[in-house]
């Protein structure tokens, strides 16, 4: 079951350096909301936020109602939400299934006995979310690199292990991280297929991404932030006519 | 047969036990190094259980296998105590807390001379540590560490120790896992103070100082932290090899150390890694990983 995520003044500084300054936007249930802006404008700092790694200095930050800007981000992933990195963050000697059950690891049913004397329980559990990962190494599209260390993956591939893992935390909302970055055009059409498909199957999905071209074809709304703020919001075909936005991106004329 | 192995016992009896009970403490101190705590509290822990288990062997009069049973609980019990706020500290303040932690220890026993004998320390204790049941709980101890690694709760241990932030986003909650470990890690090494403190009939405040811990560190990072022989490997290697450089007490020393060195410098994997016929890249750099993202 999809969920909403909503900002509210949500505001984070560095030492006096201001990183997000007031964001508040909206990630509707089952859509997905496209984060745009140039560099520096306090986008992953916002995603960072959301996913508990930093504390808010102020504002909310409620999932379906309930304000988790103080959750520690393991709480914060229990109750659904799951992130890809923009620095692909995965263990690179382990195989692209190893990787992808760590997102399994919450639904793991074992426990401590169970792990310590081999009992029946753990192989049941492990067998069954080898399964659902195995499932999801498919839907992403590389099952062919299922048991190979993911280290010597390409960019795109690795990216794709990386949503599958983010899957396979049973996500109700999703964050992408930058996720068409360093892909070749193919790549990019083929993610954004996986990004709607994701969708479709229940899955509220937040996207940063650089490429307008990637975000517009994606994105059900898209949410521009600037200097820390939000400067526009609107559905893709809306956002590119907004003259702030040209602004943000082109710099205005007799800058 | 066993007219060999009498004669064998006879002579390097010793020298076995206290192999073997280096090798469970190597094990102990491996689950607090598989989540990147570079603890020097097992001193602390290790004389703690030490005292309990003789106290109560000794002067109330309990059964050795629950002597040692409550020095190893009242260890962990220590360990829940002082890991809760420890735990947040960065590597190398981790570090440090747990050093002061041994040293209040040490200084506690220095001066409570109703339980601990103050400075003399406590002579005649009964020798109760047999050979053979350090022989079944090493092998236990190897088997739960064999268990652990294979299961998924492995695979999230050494996910935090390369990538800590990266797995509390994926739900694994990284500081009761670390938690849990530091305890267990504790119920070892105390556990393993009351076998020591039963075999040499005297324990003393400077049996279970810095040294203990230092060394007790050096055997799985020596051993290899990432191959599950590692810490027997290095916890054996490092208590013979005091004994094969006997020839000088001095050069022993500077052996002892160049030799730590050198592992570290070209064997970051530990001794183990040299085992490894098929590269993996795993082997590569666990200790360099280990030690940067513990500081991060």
């Amino acid at each position: 079951m999809a969920a909403t995520l909503e900002l509210w003044q949500v505001a984070k500084r560095f030492q006096g350096v201001v990183a997000v300054d007031s964001v508040s936007l909206t990630a509707a249930r089952g859509r997905v909301t496209g984060l745009i802006g140039p560099n520096g404008s306090g986008k992953t700092t916002t995603m960072n936020m959301i996913t508990g790694l930093y504390p808010t200095d102020a504002g909310h930050i409620k999932l379906d109602g309930v304000d988790i800007a103080r959750y520690a981000p393991h709480r914060v992933a229990a109750l659904g939400v799951a992130r890809t990195f923009q620095n692909i963050r995965l263990l690179s000697s382990e195989t692209t299934l190893h990787n992808v059950l760590l997102g399994a690891h919450r639904h793991q049913s074992a426990g401590l006995i169970d792990v310590l004397f081999s009992l029946p329980g753990l192989k049941r559990s492990e067998q069954r979310e080898t399964e659902r990962c195995a499932a999801l190494i498919d839907l992403v599209g590389i099952s062919h690199l299922r048991d190979v260390p993911v280290g010597g993956l390409s960019y795109g591939d690795r990216r794709r292990v990386e949503i599958a893992r983010a899957l396979a935390t049973k996500p109700r909302l999703l964050l992408l991280d930058e996720p068409a970055a360093g892909m070749n055009f193919a790549e990019k059409r083929a993610l954004a297929d996986l990004v709607i498909a994701i969708r479709d199957m229940g899955v509220t999905v937040l996207l940063i991404e650089h490429d307008i071209e990637f975000v517009a074809r994606v994105s059900d709304h898209i949410v521009v932030l600037n200097f820390g703020r939000e400067i526009a919001a609107g559905t893709p075909e809306e956002v590119r006519r907004m003259p702030s936005v040209i602004e943000a991106y082109l710099g205005t004329e007799d800058a | 047969m066993m007219a060999v192995l009498d004669n064998f016992m006879a002579s390097y009896g010793n020298l076995v036990n206290l192999c073997l009970l280096n090798t469970l403490l190597a094990y102990g101190v491996w689950l607090a190094l598989s989540a990147n705590m570079f603890t020097l509290g097992t001193g602390g822990f290790m004389a703690a259980g030490a005292y309990c288990s003789v106290f109560l062997t000794m002067q109330v009069g309990v059964p050795f296998a629950f002597a040692v049973l409550a020095g190893g609980v009242l260890a962990a019990a220590i360990a829940l105590v002082i890991g809760a706020p420890v735990l947040k500290l960065r590597g190398d303040y981790f570090m440090l807390a747990t050093f002061a932690f041994t040293e209040v220890v040490r200084v506690i026993a220095l001066n409570w001379d109703a339980v601990t004998g103050g400075a003399i320390g406590i002579y005649g204790i009964p020798r109760h540590t047999e050979t053979w049941q350090l022989v079944v709980l090493v092998l236990i101890a190897i088997y739960f560490v064999f268990a652990l690694r294979r299961s998924y709760f492995g695979r999230s241990i050494a996910a935090i120790r390369q990538d800590d932030v990266m797995s509390q986003a994926m739900g694994v909650n990284v500081f009761a896992q670390r938690l849990s470990l530091f305890i267990a890690s504790g119920f070892v090494s105390g556990g393993v103070g009351g076998l020591a403190a039963h075999m040499n009939f005297f324990i003393g405040p400077s049996d279970f100082g810095l040294i203990r811990s230092v060394d007790a560190l050096a055997y799985p990072i020596l051993g290899g932290v990432n191959a599950l022989l590692g810490p027997l490997v290095g916890a054996i290697f490092t208590t013979i090899l005091p004994e094969l450089l006997r020839f000088s007490s001095q050069w022993r020393e500077i052996l002892m150390g160049l030799l730590i060195l050198a592992v570290v410098l070209f064997l970051p994997g530990g001794a183990m890694s040299l085992l490894r016929f098929r590269p993996r890249p795993r082997a590569a750099k666990p200790a360099g990983t280990a030690v940067r993202q513990g500081a991060e």
